[in-house]
This record gives structure tokens, sequence and C-alpha cells, in this order.
């Protein structure tokens, strides 16, 4: 299973990438996001025990603090026509699907 | 436009060894932000450290870095900058590395004026090594080395680089990236010494003891004492106690840069002595 999910926005030109891998599960993303689009949920596998991960994409509002506040590089917002060439973890390229 | 932090970052090398909800990372993040922002070739810039946790960031940055001994990152990124003046020399340390260990360092670095951008990422303690009271741990707090609370003053460390001579001074928090980011970019841009201070959260090591445990209740109490300079202008003096101000500090535009200097010189003294290039 891929560490890397993306979840696309209906209505809006909105993508959210989360990389579970470099996620600690520090809860900082969840209380920065105003709209409640983040949510932190047990992860047994994790050594910290906790990951994000999004609970309605469709809430977000484009504010991108969760992108910036998070400090291990694992949530990125971004525009459709941004996403790819977005470098990921590994240095693997991204590919729009 | 969307920053791609991952292509000035080693990759491979990430997650990164910080505790979870460590500001570090934020200030790392803030750094590479600014950067993309000027546009600087990530191979046309140099990344400094001497020894701590923060000083931990030029090991995930692809660029060319380079990881001191403790408390000599200045030094070391003089001699970068004085070998190749038309290159970027960005120095990243902690606040032990820079007030403590390297405080000799750091103040003499300011008065030359040398155009290098220093980043001081202030979490209050030495968490490395076990969370002992740094020169900036404050009035009272408690560290493994002062259980029964620090009586020792803390080091403002803005105040002492305007008062070294630095000639941009700035302060940001975790709390606030994008603020952050904004006087990075000031400080980089700016053609001289210029530091810019990251107040940062170690609930491991400060935190635990202080009951701030939690990264999102010990970034939340950050941004609860900090003021930015504008409304702090507007507030009385009473009301200021015990809040850090953070923005733009100091800035002189006016005094020579030392590469500048140092380049003239050799200019004066080789016609002085008939020599031609």
């Amino acid at each position: 299973m891929s560490n890397i999910t993306r979840h696309y926005a209906q209505g809006k030109d909105i993508v959210i990438i989360i990389d579970r891998n470099l996620c600690k599960g520090c809860d900082i993303c969840v209380q920065v996001c105003t709209p409640g689009t983040l949510e932190l949920v047990d992860a047994p596998d994790k050594w910290e025990g906790s990951v994000v991960q999004v609970k309605d994409v469709e809430l977000c509002n484009f504010c991108r603090l969760c992108e910036i506040q998070c400090p291990d590089f694992a949530i990125r917002v971004v525009k459709k026509a941004e996403e790819e060439g977005l470098t990921m973890a590994k240095g693997k390229k991204t590919s729009a699907e | 436009m969307a920053v791609d932090y991952l292509h000035y970052l080693r990759a491979d090398k990430l997650p990164h060894m910080w505790c979870p909800g460590c500001g570090i990372g934020i200030v790392v993040k803030s750094m590479i932000g600014a950067i993309d922002a000027l546009g600087w070739d990530k191979n046309e810039t140099a990344v400094v450290s001497g020894i701590g946790c923060t000083s931990r960031a030029p090991g995930y940055m692809d660029m060319n870095t380079l990881h001191t001994t403790h408390g000599r990152a200045l030094t070391f990124a003089t001699g970068v900058k004085m070998a190749a003046p038309d290159k970027h020399v960005i120095v990243i340390a902690g606040d032990g590395d820079s007030s403590a260990i390297g405080g000799n360092h750091f103040i003499h670095a300011c008065r030359r004026n040398i155009d290098i951008t220093m980043i001081i990422v202030n979490n209050n303690i030495y968490g490395m090594t076990g969370g002992q009271f740094s020169p900036t741990t404050p009035y009272g707090a408690k560290a493994a080395t002062t259980p029964h609370g620090n009586i020792d003053p803390a080091f403002d460390l803005g105040q002492l680089a305007i008062g070294a001579g630095a000639t941009y001074v700035a302060r940001g928090s975790v709390d606030n990236g994008r603020m952050l980011q904004k006087y990075l970019k000031d400080g980089m841009a700016h053609h001289g010494f210029s530091v810019i201070e990251a107040l940062s959260n170690c609930h491991t090591q400060f935190g635990r003891r202080n009951k701030m445990s939690d990264p999102v209740v010990m970034v939340e109490w950050i941004a609860n004492k900090v003021v930015t300079k504008a409304k702090a202008e507007k507030m009385p003096p009473e009301e200021l106690e015990g809040k850090i101000i953070t923005g733009e500090l100091h800035r002189n535009d006016e005094r020579p840069e030392y590469t500048d200097e140092y380049s003239q010189l050799i200019q004066r003294v080789q016609k002085k002595a008939g020599v031609h290039q």
C-alpha cells in the first residue's frame, strides 16, 4: 500500500496530499484547521500511535495553514494544476492521476 | 504558487529525527519557503550549522551543507563567504549554540557585518543533551539542571544582536509560519549580517518540566506570549509585562558590508603596490 494518499475536492480546485510515512501524529495540523478538514486516527503500526487523515476534503478552504505549520513535510495542499511535478519522499516525482 | 519543499530536501533522509511536533521542522519549512520566494539556486546556497537539535537541519537540506563544531558555525560560514562572496550563506543554530558556546563568535560576526543570514531557533533549552538550562531559559522555568526553577535572567537575543551591531534583526515564532517566512526572506535579501530569531517549542525537554508536554499546548503558549511590534506600540507597558515582541526589530542599510570592504582593500593595496591584475 502506498504511503501517499490524495484527496480531490469535487466542487473546488483543491488537492490534499498526505504522506503517512512522514506524519508523526503531533496534532498541530488538526488544531490549526478551522473548518475541521483533518482528523487524527489511531495507528498501532506507527511508533507515535496516531496519524493524520482527511475527514472531509470538501470542507477545505485552501488556507494552507496545515501545510505551513506541519513540521514533518507530511501535508501538501495544492491546486490540481500544481500537483504534477511535486517532489515526494524517496525522491520520486508524482504523476497526476 | 506551491513551494516544492522536498526539492530542497534530501527526501530519502525523511522522516527527520526531530520529535513529533518540533518547531524546528516549521522553521526549516519557512526557510525553504523564503529561499524559494527569492529564487535562490540551491547549488549557490550554503547552509552551515554547529551542534544541537537545530544543527541537524543541514543534514536534511539538499544544498551545500556544513555540520561543524559546537558554536563555531559562524566561523566556518565566514570562511565560506570570504572564499565565495557571490554565494548565499545561511547559518542555522540553536539558542545555546549561538549565545552560549558560540556567543563570542556571534557578537563579533554582528560587529563585522558580513553578509550572512543567521537563523537562531530559540527553544529555551538544550534539547539534545537532556534539557539543561540555556542562556535563554526564562526566569523561574524548570530544567534538568534547575529542578527548583531558574534564577538566571534570560538573554534577549534580538537586543543582543542589535547591541553588537547586526544590521537586520527580526523575530518570529513557530505559531505563525507565514510571518516567520516573511522575516527570513527579508533577512536573506538584506546585504549585511542579518539575525532572525525564531521562537520555537521543545515540549520534550522544556515543556515536559513546565506542564506543557503536548506540542499543541506549547505552541499555544508561545502564541499567547508573543505580540507583534505594531500592536506592542499601542499597548500600555503594564500589559507588555512578560510578552515578547516579534517583527522587524532593527534595520540599517547604511553600514558597509565586510566582503565589499575587503575587496576594496585588496584593490587599494594592489594599486598602491603597483600590482596589476
